[in-house]
């Protein structure tokens, strides 16, 4: 897959719940229709609920992969999944 | 692809009729229980 | 010293492991309702009380237990279970939360822990205790000192209710249930990774959570201690021991260290282990909440475990009161924290 370069990157590894969740909205809603969001946790239950509540507000989760131990990557694509 | 998908409609199907049974039978129990007798509060 | 006690580890040690595995935290479950419209959690906490419904009143029919709800006392039950509501969303974690979040590393839920231990102790035995025995002078039994349960108040047979709620909800589950798998890509993975190194859904979560519930109360009661699965007389009574040098050789006390064990291991196998802090600023905050617990559940003699875990499906009138008033703090803060929009 080619490397995709996120526009911003939202670092909340070591934010306790549900900072990590809360953030990311709060971040894509400030951002532009196709942009790229990057999203760094550590938090096993954000890892799979910040894409599960990015699609329901139509966002497109492009990855999440494991960087190291609980650190994950979540890719978003701001309103990729409207349209 | 669309054998998982007639796959997935047919776990749906077990699973729906195992949550069905069940709660059936729950129903079922209570006026088999009355009658027997068994009144605990 | 009965050697029932010992089931302790071992129930203890399945309860923390599917905690962490399931990410079962009631705050979660219904902070997310309104924060996020996110049901999952609230789903796999359902489906635990469903299947502990129906487990427990087939045990007590078979004579296997006895149900023992807890006292109801309307001061406590709602002045309690409000503090602990509130003092769940500012600690990031219901009781369970941060004991199995303690076990995957996270200070923060370990900060909460100690938080809910002091003021637990301050309330149990302290200067907090004639506050809580205020609120706890509400107490309301039936003839006879038996505690109030919907059964008992309606005079209605208690396997009725348990029975026709719970066969209702089966119904009304089949009928709405929605998708079975996830996508495609999850059926090839191998069931040692969907059970070690994968989250779990949370019908699975929920069905092993009520089953390991359904063993804990046939498991302590043989020990002595009729009731299934606690956290808050866990932690006070290790923390008695070791202040007061009484016994904590209970069933209690070897459940609640076996289940943070338990959540270590869990998370340690799935790669979810790390010794990881927020800031000092949230460190306060979730001791000030773990405070805050540790009071309310004193105060109503449970947690969110105890009560609305372990009472609701015994239908007792103290859980579903207490269970309601936590929900209620848990609103009331999250929504002064997150959602009020701050200029």
């Amino acid at each position: 897959m080619a490397e995709i370069k996120p526009d911003k990157t939202l670092d909340v590894r070591g934010e306790i719940c549900p900072y990590p969740d809360v953030k990311t909205k709060k971040t894509l809603k400030k951002m532009e229709k196709g942009q790229i969001l990057e999203v760094l946790t550590d938090y096993p239950l954000s890892v799979e609920r910040i894409p599960r509540t990015a699609e329901k507000e139509k966002h497109k989760v492009l990855s999440v992969e494991k960087i190291k131990g609980p650190e994950h990557r979540i890719l978003i694509e701001v309103k990729g999944g409207e349209g | 692809m669309l054998g998982s998908k007639r796959k997935r409609t047919k776990e749906k199907i077990v699973k729906r009729s195992i949550l069905l049974v069940c709660g059936i039978v729950l129903l079922a129990l209570i006026p088999v229980l009355y009658i027997a007798g068994i009144r605990i509060f | 010293m009965n050697p029932f006690i010992f089931t302790g580890l071992a129930v203890g040690f399945a309860f923390g492991f599917a905690l962490q595995r399931g990410r079962f935290c009631m705050n979660s479950a219904f902070r997310d309702i309104i924060l996020m419209k996110d049901y999952t959690l609230l789903k796999a906490v359902g489906v635990a009380i469903l299947v502990e419904m129906i487990g427990f009143e087939l045990l007590s029919l078979t004579g296997v237990i006895n149900l023992n709800p807890k006292p109801f006392m309307w001061g406590a039950n709602m002045f309690g279970g409000f503090i602990f509501g509130i003092g769940m969303v500012l600690a990031g974690g219901c009781a369970s939360g941060i004991t199995y979040r303690f076990g995957e590393g996270m200070v923060g839920a370990m900060s909460a822990v100690g938080g809910f231990i002091f003021a637990g102790l301050m309330t149990s035995m302290g200067i907090l205790k004639p506050v809580a025995g205020f609120f706890q002078n509400t107490r309301i039994t039936q003839p006879g000192g038996v505690n109030l349960t919907l059964a008992n108040v309606l005079h209605v047979p208690h396997y009725v209710l348990t029975f026709s709620i719970a066969g209702v909800a089966l119904i009304l589950w089949a009928i709405f249930t929605k998708k079975v798998q996830a996508a495609g890509k999850d059926r090839d993975v191998s069931l040692g990774t969907k059970i070690f190194k994968k989250g779990w859904g949370w019908t699975a979560t929920g069905i092993v959570i009520g089953l390991i519930g359904i063993l804990a109360f046939y498991a302590s009661s043989s020990a002595g201690r009729n009731y299934p699965l606690g956290i808050t007389g866990g932690y006070l009574s290790i923390m008695k021991s070791l202040l007061l040098g009484k016994n904590f050789l209970t069933w209690e006390s070897m459940e609640i260290i076996s289940t943070i064990i338990g959540a270590f291991i869990a998370a340690l196998i799935a790669g979810e282990f790390k010794l990881r802090a927020p800031a000092p600023r949230v460190l306060i905050q979730t001791f000030f909440g773990g405070c805050l617990m540790g009071f309310g559940a004193v105060c109503q003699m449970g947690c969110n475990i105890g009560h609305i875990l372990s009472g609701v499906p015994q239908l007792a009138l103290s859980s579903i009161l207490g269970g309601t008033f936590i929900i209620l703090g848990c609103w009331l803060a999250a929504y002064l924290l997150f959602i009020r929009v701050k200029p």
